[in-house]
């Protein structure tokens, strides 16, 4: 069976990034832990780079990423806490093509800071719920070509 | 002694008395970012903690290595007066208070 991003999956991401926690916590944990190791994880990866492509791809200097990634650590402590910033300042660097070290960040570090980093962005557009869904129809679109490359492999 | 009072006397009127984590996590992230070439010499983590070590939290600091603590030291202290001279603080004054400062509380 190919791989693919369930709606499961895409239902969970939805309601973390409209802010709906109760629903969000919910959905994570009924999620089938197998099938989100790879799909959810690469709808949260997905979701960062057109996040990040969203935000930066018009232009930006390094001094942008350091003010954007304090913002978001800024905005309570849990995110300061949860966002390590040399790892989430490299991963956004990383996906704008910059030839920046990654490898060495773990994969919990790298999960946490993508998730914030895409809740920010999110929240910083101001995106209706329609604009999330149109937003998020193109990241699990990505996450499943991503995930049938990775199949082919 | 005198460094760590003119730390410490300059994160007092930099933050107040009621600062927030947020604070320190803005702050530092300004600091680098008004000089990119620079960021990377400071660890935004490691200068937090210096921060809150000189706001009173003496915890803060634990664990971090002498050579960690003086390289995030030296660069927040060399911020913060810039800070203060683009307030309007003389070198001569911020020096003059931290000696005092120095003086009246011992280690």
């Amino acid at each position: 069976m190919a791989l693919a991003v369930t709606d499961e999956q895409l239902a969970t991401l939805r309601a973390l990034l409209s802010g709906e926690v109760e629903k969000y916590r919910g959905l994570f944990d009924r999620l089938d832990r197998r099938a989100a190791q790879d799909g959810y994880t690469a709808l949260i990866a997905a979701g960062f780079f057109e996040a990040v492509d969203r935000k930066f791809s018009t232009g930006y200097e390094y001094a942008d990423i350091i003010d954007f990634v304090g913002r978001l650590r800024a905005q309570s402590d849990a995110a300061a806490e949860d966002v390590d910033p040399h790892a989430a300042e490299l991963l956004i660097r990383h996906s704008l093509g910059e030839d920046v070290p990654v490898d060495e960040i773990d994969t919990k570090t790298m999960v946490s800071a993508q998730t914030r980093v895409l809740g920010r962005v999110v929240q910083e557009e101001g995106m209706s719920g329609a604009e999330l869904d149109s937003f998020l129809a193109d990241v699990r679109q990505l996450a499943d070509n991503w995930l049938g490359r990775e199949q082919e492999q | 002694m005198l460094l760590v009072s003119a730390l410490r006397d300059a994160a007092e009127r930099r933050f107040g008395r009621t600062w927030s984590g947020a604070d320190l996590v803005s702050y530092v992230a300004r600091v680098r970012a008004r000089d990119p070439s620079r960021a990377g010499a400071i660890d935004p983590l490691t200068a937090e903690r210096v921060l809150r070590g000189a706001l009173g939290d003496g915890e803060a600091v634990a664990g971090l290595s002498s050579d960690q603590f003086a390289r995030t030291f030296v660069e927040l202290l060399i911020e913060l007066i810039i800070d203060e001279q683009q307030a309007g603080t003389g070198l001569d004054e911020f020096l003059d208070r931290a000696i005092r400062r120095s003086e009246r509380y011992p280690y």
